[in-house]
């Protein structure tokens, strides 16, 4: 009951937004096959996951009141429709399992060494699990919360990078010294995908969203920043690591944080990396899965909070059985899951599903 | 089981109008209550004719009585044995009670009921109803000074158990005809009066009806402490968070009031239940408004930080040295390490150890006579402790951190936020013992989105900080100094 009149406010729009961005894309090595110049591939990518984005609002205002599901119905009609929202369902359950991975990786590899993953997985889901139990109001509440913290975090371990470390400006030199194209094929398609395309499950809560005129300027604002953030990420990460490094690491961030010492106290604070992937992945994983449970509430009727801790079970053991080592996820990462999964379901299909409505209206008329 | 009160109530002897021979009214009262020995009768002359005044002794004084009531009544009797008429009794009242409060009871029912509330009953003879006339004058106990939300500078008077005396120290302090109070009886044994307090023009109409409904929707047995109320009205959600605040200052209430939130009374309780309560009232002390803003500010942030400090410092520590000794400087892991060597016992299991006997301490201090004092807890808490890192059980570290755990706990304005810190606590201390720092922010992440689940009469728990509000955030974070308001704007 609570929930038919939930509204988002501008404000949880915004927190959101940069924290399903951010989710594993400020550790994760975005954007490095294009080198030294990954943070222009960023800021490229930004502003194209910006129109996107617009693309996607564009679509929505079609149909205010509806989100992704129904409007898929609404243009593909009964059956295929259904095939499509299963088809995003299994998508979003997969991309969650996905994120999910990245962050077990991280655990594994820099907090705790010996726990099996199943433990670390499953204990991260229920938690999961139990905010979208809670509803949906919960989880952006919750974002909402931990956006200051997490913003601060960010902002002190920047201006620490910067005031401690040992780093060389030319590790950016030269800029686009290969011509465009390795730029271009960092940005198109793995960086537009991923992390700016993903916000294609926003769709699915779009029309909670409270002012429908300020929301444009509040996410395109939100994505500004949080690209900003990713290229700030990626300068920082090359000067001071060098290109060579960068490329050899696999989460170039906490290597660059876990050097800086300050005050001879605060050593070692690779703990708030964790800490900033942890929020922002149980955001991405949140939505991802609310996404996925409302696509089968549409599907089977069955209410998203009933079947939440089935369906994140299944997320924690995909994000196990998915890849059988951390090169093999990102290498699925870097080169498949991009073209043939990303792509059509962040590009293809909202483009046809566009069309359609056009086409419709226009026949309407 | 006999019929209840309640059931008793129905049935027709006692629901049927009075008879006019004042004699059988009496003898229906005395049989009801069983006769006890402080039902006081004695018969009164009225004018011309018979009657009876009877009251509860224990209820009302039977000075303020005789003084009152009897002297001016049985002044200018007269002779004779005729009925009175009900407008003879009502000039009569007028002319000698003047302003005392009175009812009419049509039925033994209302009659027994305005006994209990500590009224003498005149029954007159060819009258068929009795005159109630509010005596009060019970002994209560006077108003001291706040037992648990101390301040140092600010009014020192605090609620009693009798409700008139709560409800005058309010209005003491809201001089405003829209304060409003409505009496509401909940509990089918006790029939304990409760009042429901707010502000007319500050509460939200919402919220009032809100607060209504949950009063009357009260159906229990009994009900002894505004604590059995608080817990029928709140939020079901939380087994920890209390979503309804117990204030025992006038001021506080009156401040709350003002700022558009609701008070019940409970008589018999010196704790005022407001709602509804988010998360940061509980880190506002009264007094912080009495202080200059820069002192409050510095002080509301040392509580917050020291709130925190008490949920993880044991857990923290824990992990620390069982998963992550990297994460300190080195010089600190060189003297905590050569500690911990000596102890014979896992760290995990000491913290836990310490932080249990400092538990039983902290209830052995409540528990123990007013005459022994402070001595009991606070000779346990030094000679045990000295005596346990002497023996090489326990590490001195661990005591500081159990300690300091245990004292950032109190800092709280609001005791029952400690008790809370102290259950959640232990969850952490398992949390971290099996998966480190992973653990810690796990129920971190969980302690918040059960906070951010909460709602307190509709207002989400986490409010202002999500759903983010910045006019609200003024108040509850940072407390700005005081400006006159613009009368012109």
């Amino acid at each position: 009951m609570k929930e038919a009149k939930f509204v988002v406010s501008p404000v949880q729009l915004f927190a959101v937004i940069i924290l399903f961005d951010l989710g594993s894309a400020i550790v994760m090595n975005v954007g490095s096959s294009a080198k030294q110049n990954a943070w222009i591939a960023i800021a490229a990518a930004t502003v194209i996951g910006l129109g996107l984005f617009g693309f996607y609002r564009i679509l929505q205002a079609r149909q205010p009141s509806y989100d992704l599901f129904e409007l898929v119905r609404l243009s593909f009609g009964r059956w295929l429709g259904s095939f499509i929202i299963a088809m995003y369902v299994v998508y979003f359950l997969y991309v969650a399992a996905r994120v999910m991975r990245d962050f077990l990786e991280l655990l594994s590899s820099a907090v705790l060494e010996n726990t099996p993953t199943e433990v670390l997985a499953f204990s991260f889901s229920m938690v999961i699990a139990y905010m979208i139990w809670l509803g949906f109001g919960v989880i952006i509440r919750t974002a909402e919360f931990f956006f200051p913290i997490i913003m601060g975090i960010i902002l002190v371990l920047f201006l620490l990078i910067l005031i401690d470390r040992d780093y060389q400006f030319f590790y950016l030199k030269p800029v686009l010294g290969d011509g465009l194209m390795p730029v271009w094929s960092a940005i198109f398609p793995t960086l537009v995908t991923f992390p700016f395309g993903e916000l294609i499950v926003c769709l699915v809560f779009m029309q909670y969203l409270a002012p429908a005129s300020r929301a444009g300027k509040v996410s395109s604002f939100a994505i500004g920043i949080s690209g900003l953030i990713l290229a700030g990420t990626a300068v920082l990460e090359t000067i001071s690591l060098g290109v060579k490094m960068k490329e050899r690491t696999n989460f170039p961030f906490l290597v660059t944080v876990r050097d800086v010492s300050f005050g001879y106290f605060f050593e070692r604070m690779e703990m708030a990396v964790v800490f900033v992937m942890l929020i922002t992945i149980l955001v991405k994983v949140s939505l991802f899965l609310f996404g996925a449970l409302k696509g089968i509430e549409h599907l089977f009727r069955v209410p998203y909070r009933t079947a939440a801790f089935p369906v994140a079970c299944l997320a924690a053991i995909f994000s196990i059985k998915i890849a059988d080592t951390f090169a093999e996820h990102t290498l699925e990462g870097l080169s498949f899951v991009p073209m043939f999964i990303h792509i059509p379901m962040q590009l293809i299909i909202p483009l046809a599903l566009f069309i359609i409505l056009v086409v419709k209206r226009a026949r309407h008329r | 089981m006999k019929a209840g009160w309640n059931e008793c109530k129905q049935e027709s002897r006692f629901a049927a109008t009075l008879c006019t021979d004042p004699k059988q009214t009496l003898l229906q009262l005395r049989e009801l209550f069983g006769n006890p020995p402080d039902f006081q009768s004695t018969a009164i002359r009225i004018g011309s004719a018979n009657g009876f005044i009877c009251m509860l002794k224990t209820m009302g004084d039977p000075k303020t009585m005789s003084d009152k009531l009897l002297v001016p009544l049985m002044e200018g009797t007269a002779q004779g044995n005729s009925p009175l008429q009900f407008p003879q009794l009502e000039q009569m009242r007028q002319e000698r009670l003047g302003v005392l409060p009175f009812v009419y009871a049509a039925t033994i029912r209302e009659a027994a009921e305005r006994m209990l509330a500590g009224d003498a009953i005149l029954l007159a003879e060819g009258i068929d109803k009795a005159l109630c006339i509010e005596i009060g004058g019970i002994a209560a106990r006077s108003i001291a000074e706040p037992k648990s939300q101390r301040v140092n500078r600010g009014s020192d008077d605090a609620f009693t158990e009798a409700m008139d005396t709560n409800i005058s120290l309010i209005r003491r302090r809201l001089r405003n005809p829209l304060l409003r109070i409505e009496p509401f009886t909940a509990g089918e044994e006790t029939r304990t009066s409760i009042s429901f307090v707010y502000l007319e023009n500050a509460a939200a109409p919402s919220l009032v009806s809100e607060f209504r409904s949950r009063l009357t929707a009260i159906k229990v047995r009994a009900i002894y402490d505004s604590g059995n109320v608080e817990d029928l009205i709140r939020d079901k959600g939380s087994w920890f968070f209390p979503t309804v605040l117990d204030v025992e200052r006038p001021d506080a209430v009156a401040s709350m009031l003002v700022e558009g939130n609701c008070a019940v009374i409970v008589d018999g309780s010196p704790y005022v239940l407001i709602g509804p309560a988010v998360y940061g009232n509980y880190f506002i002390s009264a007094g912080d408004y009495y202080f200059r803003p820069i002192f409050a500010n510095m002080m509301r942030l040392l509580r917050h930080t020291a709130f925190l400090l008490s949920l993880f410092l044991p857990a923290f520590y824990l992990c620390v040295i069982n998963y992550h000794s990297q994460m300190i400087p080195t010089a600190l892991l060189y003297s905590i390490s050569g500690q911990e060597q000596g102890s014979p016992f896992p760290i995990g299991f000491m913290l836990i150890a310490m932080t249990l006997i400092f538990e039983v301490l902290r209830e052995a201090g409540t528990r123990v006579p007013k005459s022994i004092g402070q001595a009991v807890p606070l000779a346990g808490a030094i000679i045990l402790g000295e005596a346990a890192v002497q023996a090489g059980i326990v590490s001195s570290i661990i005591l500081i951190v159990v300690a300091s755990t245990e004292l950032c706990g109190l800092v709280t304005p609001h005791y029952e936020f400690s008790n809370t810190v102290r259950i959640i606590r232990f969850g952490l201390l398992l949390l971290s013992s099996v998966l480190g720092i992973y653990g810690i922010f796990l129920g971190l992440v969980v302690l918040v989105i059960h906070l951010a689940s909460l709602h307190s009469f509709g207002v989400p728990y986490l409010k202002p900080f999500a759903p983010f509000r910045w006019r609200q955030q003024r108040d509850m974070l940072v407390r700005f100094s005081l400006q006159n308001e613009d009368s012109s704007s």
